[in-house]
């Protein structure tokens, strides 16, 4: 996420805690032996997948947990029904509702 | 190995006179003025230059340092274009020694071994990288050692002495002291709470001690040279410089602005 002289790029998220440009040495170490796979969720998915758990849950995730609800939501369309897909949601949705609000034109 | 810094300090200690030392942002407020304005800072009494790498993320830098590394990164400059700079200040200024701070991804992006080579090659003598802890030092350390150039290193009021003792084997030249804790260019310092501090740094490393952060002019610079062997001033210079309409302006301004603050610094004790 830099240019060709090192200046760091803008980056965008809808949440906060995933609107910055680097990754810490864990992951990046996970991802060099091979032991984790990362992928991408759109800001739109990650609401999506909000709104899902929100309403058929009555868990509120924050929208960093999201991303991963998002992607959870994708495997499991491919998986059997009786394999078990495992999420931690890392942090709680409340903070976020200024947010939700927010882009959904939503006044509180 | 001696380099223009080590020479520096200790002429300075024969005179008993403390190192002015001022910090530009590269590039800021014009790419091509750069070279004067150092030049300009010697001609007032500028002991040692700091010329400050503009990078887009950084994190010990206040307002004032922030706006320049934009404005300059906005025209373009580039570490490569730093060490032009450089370059052409040593056309005709051989002997004050010029250390560039900043943060270490463009080096990284450069390459350590390739960057201490062009960085000896435009006359740098030492590199001050805020986010580079002694720790992670070793890589880019043994290419500096290669080309004489030596990895200034900064203590906080919050370094503990087992650190001190570690960053005193690390660093070369001079230790950069950050007055307070805080960001660049606030207004927290207090100059007679630096005693004390000062004495514990200076019971760990044997290096030249170089104060910086919150100092603003003559009166605080004439209080910090009581007591340490170098004073760092950049936000409150790069202020004079930021709305300069030309070059011969900025260049006026930064010699008013050191002048009275070299006077004052020499006047101390007597």
């Amino acid at each position: 996420m830099d240019d060709d002289a090192g200046q760091i790029q803008h980056t965008h998220s809808v949440s906060a805690g995933l609107d910055y440009p680097g990754v810490g040495p864990e992951h990046a170490w996970l991802k060099d032996i091979g032991r984790a796979e990362y992928v991408g969720i759109t800001d739109e998915e990650a609401m999506a997948a909000f709104h899902q758990l929100t309403r058929l849950e009555g868990i509120l995730p924050a929208l960093e947990s999201s991303h991963a609800v998002a992607y959870g939501m994708q495997l499991a369309a491919a998986m059997r029904s009786d394999q078990t897909i495992l999420i931690n949601l890392s942090g709680r949705g409340d903070k976020d509702v200024q947010t939700v609000a927010e882009l959904e034109g939503i006044s509180l | 190995m001696s380099n223009r810094i080590d020479r520096r300090f200790k002429a300075l200690a024969e005179q008993h006179r403390t190192a002015l030392i001022p910090f530009i942002t590269a590039g800021d407020p014009e790419p091509g003025w750069t070279a004067g304005i150092m030049h300009s800072l010697v001609a007032a009494g500028a002991d040692l230059l700091e010329l400050g790498v503009p990078f887009s993320d950084p994190a010990a830098d206040g307002p004032v340092i922030q706006a320049a590394s934009e404005r300059a990164i906005a025209q373009g400059v580039s570490l490569v274009r730093v060490l032009e700079m450089v370059r052409e200040f040593r056309q005709t200024d051989v002997a004050t020694p010029v250390v560039l701070m900043g943060y270490l991804n463009p080096i990284e992006r450069y390459g350590h071994a390739e960057f201490a080579r062009d960085a000896e090659q435009s006359g740098v003598d030492g590199i001050l990288m805020v986010d580079c802890p002694p720790e992670e030092m070793a890589h880019l350390r043994g290419k500096l050692d290669e080309h004489g150039i030596y990895p200034i290193c900064l203590i906080a009021p919050t370094t503990t002495p087992q650190r001190m003792s570690l960053i005193a084997r690390q660093g070369s030249g001079y230790i950069y002291y950050v007055s307070f804790k805080g960001i660049t260019g606030a207004n927290r310092l207090q100059e007679t709470r630096l005693e004390q501090p000062i004495r514990e740094v200076r019971a760990h490393c044997h290096l030249p001690l170089a104060v910086g952060f919150g100092i603003k002019g003559p009166e605080s610079a004439a209080a910090v040279a009581g007591l340490a062997d170098g004073v760092v001033i950049g936000s409150a210079l790069i202020e004079q410089l930021a709305d300069a309409e030309s070059e011969q302006q900025a260049c006026t301004r930064a010699t008013d602005f050191l002048a009275p603050i070299r006077e004052a610094m020499d006047n101390t004790g007597l």
